[in-house]
C-alpha cells in the first residue's frame, strides 16, 4: 500500500508543481488513511483519494476596483470547490497579499475533512483574493469587496457554496460581501458565515471552540463512566479560547488551576472561580494586560515566568487529571507529554491547533490516555459555523441556550465518530486514528454513492 | 598671491597672520552677514550701513540704485536676513532677481514695502513684557524677565506670530486656533534666583537630587517684580496650569533636550490667591531644580554643552482642556512630525505623521498606545487593520489632572504627581469618548466605529479620521506646512483639542510647542561613501527607519541554502533561544531572513512574535530562493519597529542597488550553528546606515570601518 501511497504523491507533485503545502497536506492525509486503504481496495478502485486531491472547480477571476484616489487596482480572486459530497462547499476566504492557488487548495482539502467530523452537511473549499488589507481605509475595503463579490456571487449560494471569514475576512468585510450580494441576487440568503448578530448571525460564537472541547472530554470521560466533577484541570492560555474552556469547566463542577500567556503562567491551588475567571475577562479582553497581574490581586497564587531555555514548560508539570492546551501550537512536546502522564493526567482535550507535537501524541498514545486531537476536540467554532447555516435556511434565530445545547450535541457526534471509527479500524480508543479517518470516510462514502461525478 | 585672490574677487586670509583670528571675526561680519548690513558699489565705496530691519527701511531709500543693484545681484539681502533669522523676508528676496524688475526704482520699492509689511505684521504676534492691562487671558503671550526665553518659549512665541499674522485662528469654521495664554519667566530670573539664593555652586556640584530639590525648595528668595507679575498673573488665569521648562538648550535642531526636564501640572483654584501663588512659585522651583538633577547632568555629559551654559526660562500656561468633575483634561494631546520616517504608500515620508491620544499628553509622550496616521490619508490605518490588531493597539486608559489635587502638601518634600490615570469608562461618562471611540464586538469579531452600539470601547478615533467629525487632520496638514516653511526644516508640534466646549461655541485647537524636528544627528545628511561592493553585506532602496548603528557585532541570519518552507516554526523557535542568549548579554543583533518575519502563514515566512525577536537593532527581509512573496515591509511588527526605531530592510531583488551578499555570509564562520539558522560574531562593529529620506540603506561587512 505504501507504495501506492508513494505514487499518488509522486503523481501530485508532478501534475501540481510550486505548490508545496498541498503536497505535504496530501501526503499526511494519505498516510494517515493507509489503514483504510489496506482493509477497503473498494476506495481505492474507485480512486477515491485521487479524485478528493483535485478540486470540483477552481474559480479564479479578475478583481478590477477604483479607490477614492480614482486609481485602479487589479487583484486576483480565487474560490477552490473542492468537494461538495455531505453539502455545500464551505470554507473562509482569506484576503492577505500571500494568497495563491497552491495555499487555497492545501486549505480547502483540509477544509473538507475538518467540515466532515462535525457531522454536519458541510463540503469543503476555500477562496481569497492577493489583497493586503493593511493600512487600507474602510472604502477602498469596501469597494474591494463589492468587486469581489460581483464576480464570486455567480459562484455561490446557500445551497451552493457558504464562504466564511479567514485571515484578512472578518465582520466588517462579510458585512460589504454580503451587502453587494444581497443587491445583486436581490434576495437576503445566508450565503455568508460570520454574519452581524442584528442580521443572521449566530450566538455563541466566541465561546464555540472553548465550549467544544470541554463537552468533548466530558464525552471522552464517559467512555470510563467518570465526568469532570471534582477534577483538577491545567488550562494554557488566556485569550478566548482559554476562558470560555474555563467557564464551561467551572460550570461542570472541575477545578482550574492554571492559565497562562506568552510571558507566564499562573498557578492557583485553590481554583480559578467564577468571579476570578471575570477579573480574567477583564483583564485580558478590556485591559489587556498581563497575566502576572492575577496574583497581584489573587496573591495566593504563583506566577512563574517562562524561561525559554528550558526544555519544558513546567505548567504541565503539577498534578492534576485534565489538561486543555488551549494557547498555541507546539506547546506541549515530548518532555511536557511525559511530565503530564506522570503528573496523573489522563485527559489532554485540545484546543487549540496542533498544540502537541508528534512525539508528545506518541506519549499519549503510548500511554493509552484519554487523548482529544485538535482536529476533533476543537470543531466547535466549524460547529457553530454550520448552526448559522442551519438557523439561515430555517429563517430563525436559536437563543443562546438552544445554540449551545446544539454545539454540544455536535461534540457528542465527533466523539461518537472518533470512537466508532478507531474501533472499527483496530485501534480502540485511539482518537487520532478515529478523526482522521472518521472525517474521510463520511466524504469517501458520499463519493461513492454518488457515482463517478 | 593677495593681489591674485583681489582679482578674482575673492577674500584673503593668510593663516599664519599674527591677527588671524580678528581677521577672520571681520570677515565672518562682513560676508557672513552678522553684522550690520554696510551699502557699497561696485568699487567697494560703503554708502550707507543698517543695524536693524527699521534703519535697513530708511537707507533703501536713500542708497544709490547702483548700490541696491550690486547687492541685490549677490542675494545680500536675503543672506543678511537670514543670518537674523529674518527667514520669511528671506525667502521672500530668494528668487527675486534685479532683472524680474522694470527699474531700479521699482526694485527699491519693493524691497521697501516688504520689510515696511513685515514689521508691521511681527508687531502683532510679538512677545511683549507682561502688563495686566493688555493681558488677554484667552491667548496672550508675555514675557516676565529680559534675559532669554529658552528655545520653547521661542517656538511658542515663533507660532504665535504665524497664527496671528496669518490669520489661522479662523481658518477652519467652528474652530479656534490658538497657543494658550502664557507668561514665561526669563532665563535672567534664574540667574537672580540661583544667585540670591547661592545656589549655582551647591546645584553644580550636588549628585543627590533629593538633597537638591529640597534645598531648592527651601530656596525661598524670589525676585520681588517676578512675584508682583505672578500675582497679577494669577489674579487673571484661574484655571490649571502646565508649567513646563524651555532652557536655552532646549530644543535646539541638533540636541534633542525633550525629557530631560520636568513639567508640572497644578490645579490652579484655590480660592485664596496666596496659596495659589505658593503652589506656582514652588513648581517653578522644581523646575529649576531640575535643571541640575542627575538625569539633566548624564544627559549634557553626552552633548557638546557644559552644565554652566545652560540657563533656564519657565512656561507658565493655562493647560488646554475642560473640567470632568474633579478632572481636567483635553480630549485629544498629540505630536505631529512633518517627516515620517516610516511611512506606507501611499504616503510619502514628507507627508508627515502624528500621534493622538485621549486626555493629557502623557500616553503620547511615554509612548503608549496611541492613534498613529497620516494627515493626509487619515482614513488609512494600518495599526487598525484588523480585529485583534485594534485591541491590542487601542488606548485603554488615559490620563487626567486630579482637579482635587494638592501637588505640594508641606515643606522639603517630593511633589505629588496630580495627573492620574483613568479608564476609559470615565471617560465615555464624561462624553469625552463620543468622537473618538469605537466599540469592539466578540460576538461579531468587528470593531464598529463609534460608541452607539453595546460592547467593549477602544479609542480609535474613527468619528474624527473617517466622518470628518473634527477637522484635525486638516489642521495638522496646514501647521506642518506652514512649521517647516517658516522654520526652514521639518518640525515637529504638540498641541491638544478640547471639544468639551458649551453648545454653540468654537471646538479649540491649541498649539502647545514647535520645534525643530530632531531627526537623529546624522539625519538629512547620511553619506554613502564610494564602496565596493564587495564592502557591503546588504543594500537596499527599501528600507524604513534612520540613522547610523555602529556597534552591532552580531548577526543572526537564517541559513538560506538549508532553508525549508515546511520548517518555519522551528527555525522561529531556533532565533528565540539565540534572541533570548543576546538579550541576557545586552547585545543588539542584526537579523536576516527569508520570508515574511512574523508572518500568520508558516509557509510564507517564518512566524515569529515580537518578544522572539526583541533584540534585533535592524531587520532585513529578502525573497525566497525559489519562490516570489509579496514583501511585508515590516507590516507585521509596524508598531514596535516605528516605538523602538528599528531599521527594517527589504531586499526582494538582486540589483547592484538592492542584494544580500550570501556567500558572504554563509563563508562567515559562525559561534552558534543551529540547523537553520547561524549565529555570527564579529571583533569589528558592522555599519550600517539608513537614510529615512531617500528610504536607502547599507549593511557594511566589518572591516569597512577601519
Amino acid at each position: 500500500m505504501s507504495q501506492y501511497v508513494d505514487d499518488l504523491i509522486a503523481d501530485v507533485k508532478a501534475t501540481n508543481p510550486s505548490e508545496p503545502e498541498f503536497h505535504q497536506a496530501v501526503s499526511e492525509v494519505a498516510q494517515s488513511l493507509s489503514l483504510v486503504l489496506d482493509r477497503h481496495p473498494e476506495y481505492r478502485s474507485a480512486k477515491i483519494l485521487e479524485r478528493i486531491i483535485e478540486p470540483e472547480r477552481i474559480i479564479s477571476f479578475r478583481v478590477p476596483w477604483v479607490d477614492e484616489q480614482g486609481e485602479i487596482h487589479i487583484n486576483r480572486g480565487y474560490r477552490i470547490e473542492m468537494n461538495s459530497a455531505i453539502g455545500p462547499y464551505k470554507g473562509g476566504l482569506r484576503f492577505h497579499p500571500s494568497v495563491n492557488q497552491g495555499i487555497l487548495k492545501f486549505l480547502a482539502f483540509e477544509q473538507v475533512f475538518k467540515n466532515s467530523l462535525t457531522t454536519l452537511p458541510m463540503g469543503g473549499g476555500k477562496g481569497g483574493s492577493d489583497l493586503d488589507p493593511k493600512g487600507k481605509s474602510d472604502l477602498k475595503i469596501m469597494r474591494f469587496c463589492q468587486a469581489f463579490m460581483s464576480e464570486l456571487f455567480r459562484h455561490i449560494g446557500p445551497n451552493t457554496d457558504v464562504p466564511a471569514g479567514d485571515i484578512g475576512v472578518g465582520g466588517r468585510e462579510i458585512g460589504y460581501l454580503f451587502g453587494q450580494y444581497k443587491k445583486l441576487r436581490n434576495e437576503f440568503t445566508g450565503i455568508l458565515t460570520g454574519k452581524g448578530l442584528n442580521w443572521g448571525g449566530s450566538l455563541i460564537r466566541p465561546e464555540a471552540t472553548g465550549y467544544g472541547s470541554v463537552y468533548f472530554a466530558a464525552e471522552m470521560l464517559q467512555t470510563r463512566g467518570e465526568t469532570l466533577e471534582g477534577k483538577t484541570c491545567l488550562v494554557s492560555g488566556s485569550g478566548n479560547v482559554a476562558q470560555y474552556t474555563t467557564e464551561k469547566l467551572i460550570q461542570l463542577g472541575a477545578k482550574v488551576v492554571t492559565l497562562s500567556d506568552s510571558s507566564g503562567y499562573i498557578y492557583d491551588e485553590a481554583g480559578i472561580d467564577t468571579e476570578k475567571l471575570e477579573f480574567v475577562m477583564n483583564l485580558k479582553n478590556v485591559k489587556r494586560g498581563r497575566i502576572k497581574e492575577y496574583v497581584e490581586k489573587y496573591p495566593d497564587a504563583v506566577y512563574t515566568a517562562i524561561d525559554p531555555t528550558a526544555e519544558f514548560n513546567p505548567l504541565w508539570n503539577h498534578k492534576a487529571e485534565c489538561a486543555f492546551p488551549s494557547a498555541t501550537q507546539n506547546e506541549i512536546n515530548v518532555k511536557d507529554a511525559q511530565n503530564l502522564i506522570n503528573g496523573g493526567v489522563y485527559v489532554v482535550s485540545e484546543g487549540a491547533n496542533m498544540p502537541t507535537t508528534m512525539d508528545g501524541i506518541d506519549i499519549f498514545l503510548e500511554n493509552k490516555i484519554l487523548y482529544g486531537p485538535g482536529k476533533a476536540a476543537n470543531a466547535g467554532g466549524v460547529a457553530v459555523s454550520g448552526l448559522e447555516m442551519s438557523q439561515n435556511s430555517m429563517r430563525y434565530s436559536w437563543s443562546r441556550e438552544e445554540v449551545d445545547t446544539k454545539l454540544h450535541g455536535i461534540m457528542k457526534d465527533i466523539h461518537k465518530t472518533c470512537v466508532d471509527t478507531a474501533d472499527r479500524f483496530g485501534t480502540p480508543g485511539n482518537y487520532v486514528n478515529g478523526a482522521n479517518i472518521g472525517g474521510f470516510l463520511k466524504v469517501a462514502d458520499a463519493m461513492m454513492d454518488q457515482g463517478v461525478v | 598671491m593677495k593681489e591674485v585672490a583681489e582679482e578674482l574677487g575673492v577674500s584673503f586670509l593668510v593663516k599664519n597672520s599674527p591677527k588671524l583670528l580678528d581677521e577672520l571675526k571681520k570677515f565672518l561680519i562682513n560676508h557672513f552677514g552678522f553684522g550690520d548690513f554696510v551699502f557699497r558699489t561696485r568699487d567697494g565705496e560703503e554708502v550707507g550701513r543698517a543695524s536693524n530691519l527699521k534703519t535697513l527701511e530708511e537707507q533703501l531709500a536713500i542708497v544709490p540704485d547702483e548700490s541696491i543693484l550690486f547687492h541685490s545681484e549677490r542675494n545680500h539681502f536675503s543672506n543678511w536676513l537670514k543670518a537674523r533669522t529674518e527667514f520669511w523676508l528671506a525667502k521672500h528676496f530668494r528668487p527675486k532677481k534685479a532683472e524680474d524688475y522694470q527699474s531700479v526704482m521699482e526694485l527699491r520699492n519693493d524691497l521697501i514695502h516688504n520689510i515696511h509689511h513685515y514689521q508691521e505684521m511681527m508687531q502683532r504676534g510679538i512677545i511683549t513684557e507682561f502688563n495686566r492691562e493688555n493681558f488677554d487671558p484667552k491667548n496672550s503671550f508675555a514675557r516676565i524677565g529680559s534675559g532669554s526665553l529658552g528655545g520653547k518659549a521661542r517656538g511658542l512665541g515663533f507660532m504665535n506670530s504665524l497664527i496671528s499674522n496669518f490669520d489661522i485662528s479662523n481658518m477652519f469654521p467652528g474652530v479656534d486656533i490658538y497657543v494658550p495664554s502664557a507668561v514665561v519667566l526669563a532665563t535672567d530670573v534664574f540667574d537672580e534666583y540661583l544667585e540670591e539664593n547661592d545656589l549655582f555652586d551647591f546645584a553644580i556640584n550636588e549628585t543627590n537630587d533629593d538633597e537638591i530639590i529640597s534645598r531648592f525648595l527651601l530656596a525661598e528668595k524670589f525676585p520681588s517684580d517676578v512675584i508682583l507679575k505672578l500675582i497679577e498673573f494669577l489674579s487673571l488665569i484661574k484655571e490649571p496650569l502646565a508649567i513646563r521648562s524651555s532652557s536655552l538648550l532646549e530644543d535646539s535642531q541638533f540636541q534633542p533636550f525633550a525629557g530631560v526636564y520636568q513639567t508640572y501640572m497644578i490645579p490652579n483654584n484655590d480660592p485664596d490667591l496666596d496659596a495659589r501663588l505658593d503652589e506656582l512659585l514652588q513648581t517653578i522651583r522644581l523646575v529649576y531644580a531640575s535643571t541640575f538633577l542627575q538625569k539633566a547632568k548624564d544627559y549634557l555629559k553626552v552633548t557638546s554643552y557644559r552644565l554652566e551654559e545652560e540657563k533656564m526660562g519657565v512656561i507658565i500656561q493655562k493647560l488646554v482642556g475642560a473640567k470632568h468633575e474633579n478632572r481636567f483634561y483635553p480630549d485629544i494631546s498629540g505630536v505631529a512630525k512633518s517627516h515620517n520616517f516610516y511611512p506606507i504608500p501611499p504616503q510619502k515620508a514628507d507627508d508627515g505623521i502624528a500621534l493622538v491620544a485621549l486626555g493629557l499628553g502623557k500616553t503620547v509622550v511615554e509612548g503608549g498606545n496611541t492613534v498613529r496616521f497620516c494627515p493626509k490619508y487619515p482614513k488609512h490605518l494600518i495599526q487598525f487593520y484588523s480585529t485583534s490588531d485594534t485591541i491590542q493597539n487601542a488606548q485603554q486608559e488615559f490620563y487626567a489632572l486630579n482637579y482635587e489635587g494638592k501637588l505640594y502638601t508641606g515643606q522639603n518634600e517630593i511633589p505629588n504627581c496630580l495627573v492620574e490615570k483613568y479608564p476609559l469608562s470615565i471617560a465615555e461618562k464624561d462624553q469625552t469618548l463620543n468622537l473618538l471611540g469605537s466599540t469592539y464586538s466578540p460576538e461579531n469579531e468587528a470593531v464598529y466605529d463609534g460608541i452607539s452600539r453595546e460592547g467593549s470601547r477602544v479609542v480609535t478615533f474613527a468619528p474624527i479620521l473617517k466622518h470628518k467629525a473634527f477637522p484635525l487632520p486638516e489642521v495638522l496638514d496646514l501647521f506642518m506646512s506652514f512649521g517647516t516653511w517658516g522654520m526652514g526644516t521639518q518640525v515637529e508640534i504638540e498641541f491638544a483639542v478640547n471639544l468639551s466646549v458649551p453648545k454653540g461655541e468654537r471646538k479649540e485647537f491649541a498649539m502647545l510647542q514647535m520645534r525643530p524636528m530632531v531627526m537623529t544627528r546624522e539625519a538629512g545628511h547620511i553619506e554613502f561613501s564610494e564602496s565596493d561592493k564587495d564592502e557591503i553585506i546588504c543594500q537596499s532602496n527599501k528600507v524604513l527607519g534612520d540613522g547610523v548603528y555602529d556597534n552591532i557585532f552580531d548577526i543572526v541570519v537564517v541559513d538560506r541554502e538549508k532553508y525549508d518552507r515546511g520548517k518555519s516554526k522551528e527555525i522561529a523557535i531556533e532565533i528565540s533561544n539565540i534572541n533570548q542568549k543576546l538579550i541576557a548579554e545586552k547585545k543588539n543583533y542584526i537579523l536576516i531572513g527569508v520570508g515574511r518575519w512574523g508572518s500568520l502563514d508558516p509557509w510564507l515566512g517564518i512566524p515569529v512574535t515580537w518578544d522572539q525577536i526583541s533584540g534585533a537593532s535592524v531587520i532585513v527581509e529578502s525573497g525566497f530562493k525559489d519562490f516570489s512573496v509579496t514583501p511585508s515591509q515590516g507590516s507585521h511588527f509596524f508598531h514596535n519597529i516605528t516605538s523602538f526605531g528599528i531599521g527594517y530592510f527589504t531586499v526582494d531583488c538582486n540589483t547592484d542597488n538592492c542584494f544580500i551578499d550570501w556567500e558572504w555570509l554563509t563563508k562567515s564562520k559562525a559561534i552558534e550553528e543551529y540547523s537553520f539558522t547561524r549565529h555570527l560574531r564579529f571583533k569589528k562593529p558592522l555599519l550600517t546606515k539608513i537614510s529615512g529620506q531617500k528610504n536607502k540603506g547599507v549593511i557594511y561587512k566589518p572591516n569597512f570601518l577601519k
